[in-house]
């Protein structure tokens, strides 16, 4: 990396993450001067979003060659209060917690508690939305039976295809004149909403053209003053483009990142939307301009790589805006999840791996920050060369980039009635969502704790943590005579449970539609101008909700101890064992150490334990998929946790695979920490028994030494592995790369490392196994190593 | 009929092509003083001819072939298959030889990593029926091997010689165990016995400690021996001596 980019990093990396009033301050100034406009709802929505591109500030950094941030400089985040008002508490926890925290001066503090406030209160969704909500959901909620990822962040969810690569905003606003030409007054009840939602658009299209032009005047402003005429030069080309996009669609490589990252802004400004935006395909969508320019001299390669280094520190400059309460447990980072996907297939069908795929890659190498996160489409035709490549960053150990199986994505979408080139269109986003790009709201609805649920079975309903009754009487599990009994009975809450989760949502759903459309992220989303209908309100071509289970190796390893020890050899009984899980197991080490030690266990190819994970994710798809939203789409179901497996973890007390209580679950589909005794390739076995066709994403956590991909043989092992995996169609893989201190705990506390494998002098094994000695020559060449990130 | 197997280890990446399931047998002839599978040695039948199975599993040939089949599509992917190891997987010929028929029945690639000690008619039957033998080569003079081993290593020689002599592949694996095997001396007449094809593989494996916890708790000694791997450099004083035009030298397995 050059001078100039090492800088802007470097900057990028010393931001502290603050607090920013500015949206806030306008978007309340915007209401209360609007009081008396008797707009719709989507106009208001939408000339609230102009308000405020028209009056923030225009922030150009030193260097920069792509420019805009959403707040007044780098990391100043915003907050949403027509979604959340935070407190001076709130502001308190944030400015002071230890991790992903947000300072905020007393300036801030000020307007955010003063005058937003008093807007706000009474008016945000969150308040509405727990208004709304009935007892028995509160109950489940604050049990931590399952999440709300919509009560203080926008449903979202989605990337962007190729149609502003096309199109300027100037092409959209003729759309949207068609889309309006073509309305039904005398047929259609719902024109005339159609025509405000329509109007909107526009609104919001005029909005981003002056928003950019707004920067091409302070960027003449300032190659006025500038003496260096080489940043002279690149300021008043910087102007030009910002001069022609985003009204018309890009001429050149560099205008194409300026467009794509004013779109972001816009979506990300006119509300909070979970895994704020992403520009999905990028090699796919760049690549015309890039081949275009490279063949006619415009551009070299360095160039096109330092642009796109300069567009990744804008993504690194944007934290997800600050969450508290149960959303901060279940997503404590400051990443906001806009996944780059590189390679997968061509519109029809061939690979689509190109030079610039490789580049990218180069850059993510590169510039190993944070954000954004980054990932392979691998498909059955993407050549090794592409994985190879990507083996060489993931083996460096900042847990990118992340590999994904296009064939299943696209098999995933076609199972849930997508057209074909919108599927191979499509990819995965945010942690491993599948999603036809451009044209789907894919809304990820709140984690499912499936452990608690039958935790609660086990004790015939009611929560034992608070003793409340949560869900119907089951019977006890003393009077089960045999696993499908329980079995049974744990079909009954969790059906019941799911039930009290969809009745949120679609009430939840209903409120988005009414209160907060997104004009914006409609105008992009195919096909909103076409139906004349919100994003928020089923405007999208495919609209899917999703459920997020968490804990699957976990409930079966518990399932598995019962069937094992109480069912199979009868050498405990229920009564024993639950008196001994409401004690936390004090007393009892012996049968705690049988439970996690000699129970067969997910994660080594083991049907004993594998069939039962099989009917958990039969019983989930069952209680969820196909069941219809607000939008006119369906439920599916997922499997990733981000980190709400260690939150729902907390929750939940000592389970029968002897787990201690409060301890954290297993995460994704992966298996139990430490219970995967086998290897890998029993690991992706026990995976692939699940059907990942029939779900919307899994994600599977791999762990290595930094030794195991050293030579040759174990990188092409690895390849083949993850070939392997995605032959047997598992969706996902990462790698995470396990450093000293890790290596440290496990020497000290072997239990729960016990799947920790080591590369030994050309041999491979077990960590815990080996002697004293060992360990530490191990730790001591992990250290050399030096894994910063 | 059973096999007697101490240890399945999956995704072994080490013992011959690909991904490999490596199955080690119980027993073995030889008593390496720097063995890292010693719990391998011991034979399953005790002197007084009783089965001991202290940690070792007692398979059929249809469960054994169930359990190391698991990985049937990462041997496809990748090229591998199985490996029989020990121990000394021709110690239990007759369920190592069946085993090897159905594995090649099904097109398993399947490799056997022995210290070439068996009578000659086992050895040749099984590494016809191979598609790839390892063959680990320690001490090429005999008292010397004697010392180290607890074997003569006449029959070992003979063994190699019509491996050599064959068309079979094979890999000569060398443990370079320090002043024992790694001298001069001794590989310059282990390189002497390598002789009847143009050109010959090598995998030259360094020793290290991972057994020796293990030896310590059987009671295994090194009579006075410490073992010590070669550095870096001396490895590629040993691997120069390997003539280039015959020897394809490869550092680990």
């Amino acid at each position: 990396m050059n001078k100039r980019i090492a800088e802007l990093r470097k900057k990028s990396l010393e931001a502290i993450p603050r607090i920013s009033s500015e949206r806030a301050r306008l978007i309340t100034e915007f209401y209360q001067k609007d009081i008396k406009n008797e707009a719709s709802v989507p106009v208001k929505r939408a000339r609230a979003l102009q308000y405020i591109l028209t009056n923030k500030k225009i922030f150009i950094g030193e260097g920069e060659l792509i420019v805009g941030e959403r707040g007044p400089k780098p990391k100043a985040t915003p907050t949403y209060p027509e979604i959340c008002v935070h407190t001076s508490d709130d502001l308190e926890t944030l400015h002071k917690r230890e991790k992903v925290w947000f300072h905020s001066d007393r300036e801030t503090r000020k307007v955010l508690t003063g005058p937003v406030s008093e807007h706000w209160q009474g008016r945000s969704m969150r308040e509405r939305i727990f208004n709304e909500m009935s007892r028995e959901w509160k109950d489940c909620y604050e049990a931590g039976i399952f999440t709300e990822f919509l009560e203080q962040r926008a449903p979202g969810h989605t990337v962007l295809d190729d149609k502003i690569y096309r199109l300027g905003m100037l092409d959209f606003k003729n759309r949207i004149k068609e889309s309006l030409s073509m309305l039904d007054f005398y047929n259609d009840p719902q024109a005339c909403d159609k025509k405000e939602e329509l109007t909107a658009m526009d609104i919001v299209a005029d909005a981003l053209i002056s928003f950019s032009l707004r920067h091409a005047e302070a960027l003449k402003e300032l190659a006025d003053k500038v003496t260096d005429p080489e940043r002279k030069a690149e300021l008043m080309a910087m102007e030009e483009n910002c001069r022609l996009i985003p009204a018309n669609p890009p001429e050149t490589f560099w205008q194409a990142l300026q467009y794509y990252w004013f779109v972001h802004l816009a979506v990300i400004t006119e509300l909070n939307p979970w895994d704020s935006f992403n520009p999905g395909r990028l090699d796919q969508h760049l690549y015309p301009f890039y081949i275009k320019e490279i063949e006619a001299g415009t551009l070299s390669r360095e160039r096109a790589k330092e642009l796109l280094m300069s567009f990744w520190v804008k993504f690194n400059n944007h934290p997800a805006p600050p969450k508290v309460g149960i959303t901060a447990k279940e997503s404590n980072t400051y990443t906001d999840f806009s996944l780059i996907n590189t390679g997968g297939v061509k519109p029809d069908g061939s690979d689509a791996v190109n030079e610039l795929t490789y580049l990218i890659l180069d850059v993510i190498e590169e510039m190993r920050l944070l954000q954004p996160s980054s990932m392979l489409q691998l498909s059955k035709k993407s050549p090794d060369a592409y994985i190879d490549r990507a083996l060489k960053i993931i083996k460096t150990g900042f847990g990118q980039p992340s590999v994904f199986n296009t064939d299943a994505i696209i098999q995933e979408m076609i199972r849930q009635g997508k057209d074909l080139i919108d599927a191979r269109n499509g990819g995965a986003s945010g942690c491993v969502e599948t999603g036809a790009f451009g044209k789907e709201a894919y809304i990820l609805t709140g984690y499912f704790n499936l452990p608690k649920v039958l935790e609660i079975t086990l004790n015939n309903g009611i929560d034992p943590r608070s003793g409340k009754r949560l869900g119907p009487e089951t019977g006890n599990p003393t009077d089960f005579p045999g696993m499908e009994q329980l079995l049974q009975a744990f079909k009954i809450q969790l059906r019941h449970f799911i039930d009290i989760k969809i009745r949120g949502n679609n009430i939840i759903e209903s409120l988005y539609a009414r209160y907060l459309p997104v004009p914006f992220l409609s105008l992009i989303t195919d096909d909103c101008i076409a139906r004349g209908m919100d994003y928020n309100a089923g405007g999208a071509r495919y609209n899917t909700n999703y459920i997020q289970g968490v804990g699957i190796g976990s409930i079966t390893d518990m399932l598995s101890a019962i069937n094992y020890h109480i069912f199979d050899k009868k050498q405990l009984g229920f009564t024993e064992l639950m008196a001994i899980l409401a004690k936390d197991f004090k007393g009892h080490e012996d049968i705690r150490k049988m439970l996690w030690n000699e129970t067969p266990k997910y994660g080594n190819d083991d049907d004993y334990a594998d069939t039962l994970m099989q009917e958990v994710f039969e019983m989930y798809y069952e209680a969820i998929n196909g069941r219809p939203n607000m939008k006119g789409g369906l439920y599916r179901i997922n499997l990733l946790p981000t980190t709400c497996h260690v939150y729902f973890g907390s929750v939940t007390g000592a389970t029968p695979d002897g787990r201690h209580a409060g301890k954290p679950l297993s995460e994704g589909i992966s298996p139990m920490q430490g219970a995967d005794r086998k290897g890998p390739t029993a690991v992706l076995r026990s995976a692939s028994k699940m059907d990942h066709l029939r779900t919307g994403g899994t994600l599977l956590n791999q762990k290595f030494t930094p030794s195991f991909m050293d030579d040759e043989k174990g990188l092409i092992a690895v390849r083949q592995l993850i070939r392997t995996y995605f032959r047997l169609d598992g969706h996902h893989i990462q790698f995470n790369v396990v450093d000293a201190e890790t290596l440290k705990k496990a020497k000290k506390n072997p239990e729960e490392h016990r799947d920790l494998i080591v590369r030994v002098a050309g041999y491979s094994d077990y960590f815990v196994d080996l002697t004293e000695e060992l360990q530490d020559e191990i730790i001591r060449r992990t250290e050399h190593r030096g894994l910063d990130a | 009929m059973y096999g007697y197997i101490f240890n399945l280890q999956r995704f072994s990446i080490h013992d011959g092509p690909g991904i490999r399931t490596t199955v080690f047998f119980q027993g073995c002839p030889l008593q390496c003083i720097w063995c890292h599978n010693p719990e391998g040695i011991p034979s399953h039948i005790s002197v007084t001819g009783r089965e001991v199975l202290n940690g070792i599993k007692k398979y059929t040939i249809d469960g054994l072939l169930e359990e190391i089949l698991r990985d049937k599509p990462f041997f496809e992917e990748s090229g591998g298959g199985i490996t029989c190891s020990g121990g000394e997987p021709l110690m239990q010929s007759e369920f190592l030889i069946k085993m090897l028929h159905r594995l090649k029945k099904m097109g398993i690639h399947t490799a056997i990593d022995t210290s070439g000690y068996a009578p000659s008619e086992i050895f040749c039957k099984v590494v016809s029926i191979t598609d790839l033998v390892l063959f680990d080569l320690k001490i090429a003079e005999i008292r010397k091997h004697k010392t180290y081993t607890g074997t003569d290593n006449s029959i070992i020689h003979q063994n190699l010689r019509y491996l050599l002599q064959s068309e079979i592949p094979m890999r000569i694996r060398i443990p370079l165990v320090n002043s024992i095997t790694a001298d001069n001396h001794n590989i310059e007449r282990l390189q002497k016995l390598l002789t009847g094809r143009n050109m010959i593989d090598i995998d030259l494996l360094s020793y290290h400690d991972l057994g020796k916890g293990k030896r310590e708790k059987m009671g295994m000694g090194t009579n006075g021996n410490k073992l010590t791997a070669p550095d870096p450099e001396r490895l590629a004083e040993i691997r120069r001596i390997f003539d280039p035009e015959i020897f394809n030298v490869n550092l680990g397995g």
